[in-house]
């Protein structure tokens, strides 16, 4: 039997269970040691903290009603502000979650993750590294890295405004031998533009060879910012490809299924807000950490229930039905190039002209086309490679 | 400067570059070994979780004991369907090598221990 | 604008007529008129723009000039059923609780009288129906509090309908001609048939502010969308998209065209005005359901033999229809690679030297306990 080998370039990030289960997200503390310009979380507090008593009773609550979550699997995700701040509590909360699943011999006891995203300040601390070891096998942690010191301490900054690079970079290491196919988030926003390729480069060279990138969805974009994401994604594919890099790393800012016009028959949300859970510290249930009161600057927090209560399932309906088609101007669902365009519901809803969620913001629409011109220029030149075998896209579920 | 690093494989459901494909199973067969290596992790990081849980969860020792039979019946079935899918598809085997599977392209694999 | 004809409320105390409520009209207060200078700007820009009126009343007569205003402009008068001996061409409305004492006085009957039916009422529906039935010809049932139903009130109205169903079988084949909204209407139609506030009327309050309906302006008087109804007209509502049905996901996809399709409860038990709460959707799926059963009984019937076939569905809910699995999920890789091996001994080995030491802690619990 023959290996087939698909060039890392062309890998897409698929999701454990391909992003069928179960997301619950605890909102474990809304503090943080960092003041990250980009953030969504616009209220950050000290003392808003989750309970144990609050996590237990969401988790019972889970466990309980079966018949509402028919997922096979579950993602346990923890979250802040920066969650590794509250590790204790964390660490308590998931032997309960372990305790309990088995105890009622729930099937997510066979089929469930811990998800972490950090700023990494703590990654290499005592509590936490136990806390790894002592669930390597179910953890997925993501450290948010942004690319070069410059890019990075931009952005991701302490109070005083001093950089984070150091203090993150410096557990990096540790992370890549625990995780070895871990992947770096990293978001890009206006003031990060020009740093994009060295950025990208510079976290292969770390070793991360898997890397997340995005531009936020917030209306932080000017008119020039377009034509400068072109131009670095354009000088990071003639840099990958001119040195072959394509085989070993990858990088979501390139893809071979995006700008394609979308199938008119495809109605679906972007994400899986409404299939997903967040619960803050006082037991409010949301449909995702993005309609939480502290991620809100422009209207109030969208709850869907509570952990004592249950879910109001009428307050959940508008998320389960919300539709690319009901919430998309015009323009945008008859686009040819629609494929790949993202879009947020959390800050779609903040940035409406009404308390709704059918309001697509496209804050990033040159953006996309920008990262579209590039990615036809990269898969052209790329399949001009003498190195580098075309696969077509597998159809889903189907091994070859 | 990043350097081009052969025969090294970034992607999770990729076929290994470093490990010969040996056989291939079924859906349904790779499903079961899923849930016994998910159960098996489960219940070993279960039993480090209760190596430091308080009193009140160690004095129901009836828990304690349900796990520990759990383990020893996981494992025996993991072990078991490794034997048995060895021989019926007849997989070759090295000293010094050992079987993986890749659960999303259900190859089944040897690479070098 | 496309806004074919306007509501408006001549006093703060007029009668609610559909889904909403307004406690002002059970206040023994004097009226809160509407200022004859607003009604005259309403009226005339309700002339000049060629938009039907529906005038809603409160318990007491208006002053003439009020009555002389309203016949100059084309209108309908909704009010509550006693003010209908005043106003022979009104609309009656009625709360169910009221049924018993006011039809027993009344010797008159009515064209089309308005029901308004709360959850308490429920199971009384079906002797209500009887009662009203010889009293008018058509009865259009408004359900109050509804997005309050319970699984066990559902299924009590379901009873009662299919009581109500039989009974009015029973009348068509004896030659009778009476209608009763949540049960003939749908055998009739073949395209929805809403409220469409918002899209094909607006409301204007007796300040003179404009309101997607009534039921927005007792709710929350902060909620208009206009400060005139010349201004209503001007420009357009904003997200008035999403009062229309091709922005309604669930809607969009649901034949149950009898359906009011009310965007204030919407708003009220969702917070989406183009989402319907699931009772709403379970109620209208039932009295579809009665609907279908009935006409099939009734195919045989001249006159009945036409009407549009109304499909089984296999669900209550429309949401079915639109729900699909999460495309995407948070990052969550399976910690490594997605491997599974063989275990080697020294594994095993790791496990039972971590049981060994659960197994001193338990034994040195029980010392301590037992002294």
């Amino acid at each position: 039997m023959t290996t087939v080998v698909r060039p890392a370039i062309t890998n897409t990030f698929e999701p454990w269970q391909k992003g069928k289960p179960k997301s619950v997200t605890f909102i474990v503390t809304e503090d943080c040691q960092l003041r990250c310009g980009y953030c969504y979380v616009v209220g950050k507090s000290k003392t808003h903290k989750m309970s144990f008593a609050v996590a237990r009773a969401t988790v019972d609550y889970l466990l309980r009603e079966r018949q509402l979550f028919i997922d096979d699997s579950v993602i346990w995700e923890f979250i802040g502000g920066e969650p590794l701040l509250e590790i204790e509590l964390i660490d308590r909360i998931s032997d309960y979650i372990k305790f309990r699943m088995y105890e009622q011999n729930h099937p997510w006891f066979n089929s469930y993750r811990f998800n972490f995203t950090t700023n990494g300040l703590l990654y290499g601390t005592e509590k936490v590294q136990h806390y790894i070891r002592k669930n390597i096998r179910h953890l997925s942690v993501t450290i948010s890295i942004d690319g070069t010191r410059p890019k990075h301490d931009a952005q991701r900054v302490f109070p005083n405004g001093a950089g984070s690079y150091d203090a993150v970079v410096q557990n990096i290491p540790l992370w890549l031998r625990q995780f070895p196919h871990a992947r770096t988030k990293s978001t890009i926003s206006h003031e990060d533009l020009p740093f994009i390729k060295e950025s990208v480069l510079h976290m292969w060279e770390l070793g991360i060879k898997n890397v997340s990138m995005n531009v936020v969805n917030e209306n932080v974009w000017l008119p020039g910012d377009k034509d400068l994401f072109e131009e670095q994604l354009i000088q990071l594919a003639d840099y990958i490809i001119d040195h072959r890099l394509y085989n070993d790393y990858s990088c979501s800012l390139f893809s071979e299924s995006i700008g394609q016009p979308l199938d008119p028959d495809n109605d679906q949300n972007w994400c899986g807000t409404g299939y997903m859970l967040a619960v803050d510290g006082e037991g409010t249930f949301y449909p995702c950490i993005r309609f939480a009161p502290y991620s809100l600057q422009n209207r109030p927090a969208r709850s869907i229930g509570n952990c004592f209560d249950g879910i109001d399932t009428n307050k959940l309906r508008p998320f389960l039905s919300l539709t690319r088609k009901a919430q998309s101007p015009a323009p945008c669902l008859s686009c040819e190039v629609a494929s790949g365009c993202a879009w947020c519901p959390g800050n779609n809803y903040d940035n409406a002209a009404t308390d709704t969620i059918f309001q697509r913001a496209i804050f990033t629409c040159q953006l996309h086309k920008a990262r579209i011109r590039a990615n036809l220029y990269f898969w052209a030149k790329l399949q001009g490679q003498p190195d580098y075998i075309y696969q077509p896209l597998l159809c889903e579920g189907r091994c070859e | 400067m990043v350097k081009q690093q052969a025969g090294d494989c970034a992607r999770q459901n990729q076929s290994y570059c470093d490990g010969k494909i040996v056989g291939k199973v079924s859906y349904e067969e790779r499903d079961e070994i899923q849930v016994l290596f998910e159960r098996k992790n489960g219940l070993v990081e279960l039993v480090r979780s209760l190596a430091e849980a308080d009193d009140e969860v160690l004095r129901n020792s009836h828990f304690y004991e349900r796990i520990v039979a759990d383990v020893g019946k996981t494992i025996t079935s993991y072990q078991q369907w490794w034997s048995e899918n060895a021989r019926r598809y007849g997989w070759e085997k090295t000293e010094g090598y050992q079987w993986e599977i890749n659960f999303d392209t259900c190859q089944v694999f040897l690479r070098k221990q | 604008m496309m806004f074919q004809y306007v509501l408006v409320i001549l006093e703060k105390g007029a009668v609610p007529f559909c889904h909403y409520q307004n406690p002002h009209f059970y206040s023994t207060r004097e009226p809160e008129r509407m200022s004859l200078a607003i009604l005259e700007n309403v009226v005339e820009i309700a002339r000049t723009n060629e938009l039907f009126v529906n005038f809603l009343y409160g318990k007491q007569r208006l002053p003439p000039e009020y009555e002389k205003l309203i016949e100059t402009v084309k209108h309908v008068k909704i009010m509550p059923l006693p003010l209908t001996t005043v106003y022979r061409d009104g609309i009656a409305v009625l709360d169910a609780d009221d049924c018993d004492s006011l039809v027993e006085q009344d010797n008159v009957t009515y064209g089309n009288l308005i029901l308004r039916v709360e959850k308490h009422n429920i199971a009384d529906l079906s002797r209500l129906f009887r009662l009203l039935q010889g009293k008018c010809m058509r009865i259009n049932i408004h359900l109050v509090g509804i997005e309050y139903f319970t699984e066990s009130e559902i299924a009590i109205y379901e009873g009662e309908l299919e009581t109500i169903s039989r009974e009015l079988v029973k009348q068509y084949e004896g030659g009778k001609d009476i209608e009763v909204s949540l049960l003939s209407d749908r055998m009739l139609l073949s395209a929805m048939n809403n409220c469409d506030a918002g899209v094909k009327h607006i409301t204007v309050a007796p300040d003179g502010k404009c309101y997607i309906c009534p039921g927005f302006y007792y709710r929350d008087t902060t909620s208009d969308i206009s400060v005139s109804l010349q201004e209503a007209l001007a420009a357009p509502i904003t997200n008035g998209r999403l009062l229309d049905i091709a922005c309604a996901p669930i809607c969009s996809r649901c034949d149950a065209y009898h359906c009011k399709r009310c965007v204030y409860l919407n708003l009220k038990s969702t917070g989406e005005i183009n989402t319907p709460s699931g009772q709403q959707c379970i109620v209208a799926h039932i009295e579809r359901e009665m609907s279908r059963i009935m006409a099939n009984s009734l195919e045989w019937l001249e006159g009945f033999q036409e009407l549009p076939r109304i499909a089984c569905t296999p669900f209550r809910d429309p949401l079915q229809k639109v729900l699909r699995r999460n495309q995407s999920a948070p990052m969550a890789t399976s910690g490594g690679r997605i491997t599974a091996r063989p275990e080697s001994d020294g594994f095993l080995a790791k496990v039972f030297d971590t049981q060994q030491k659960i197994l001193q802690l338990l034994q040195k619990n029980k010392e301590e306990k037992h002294g």
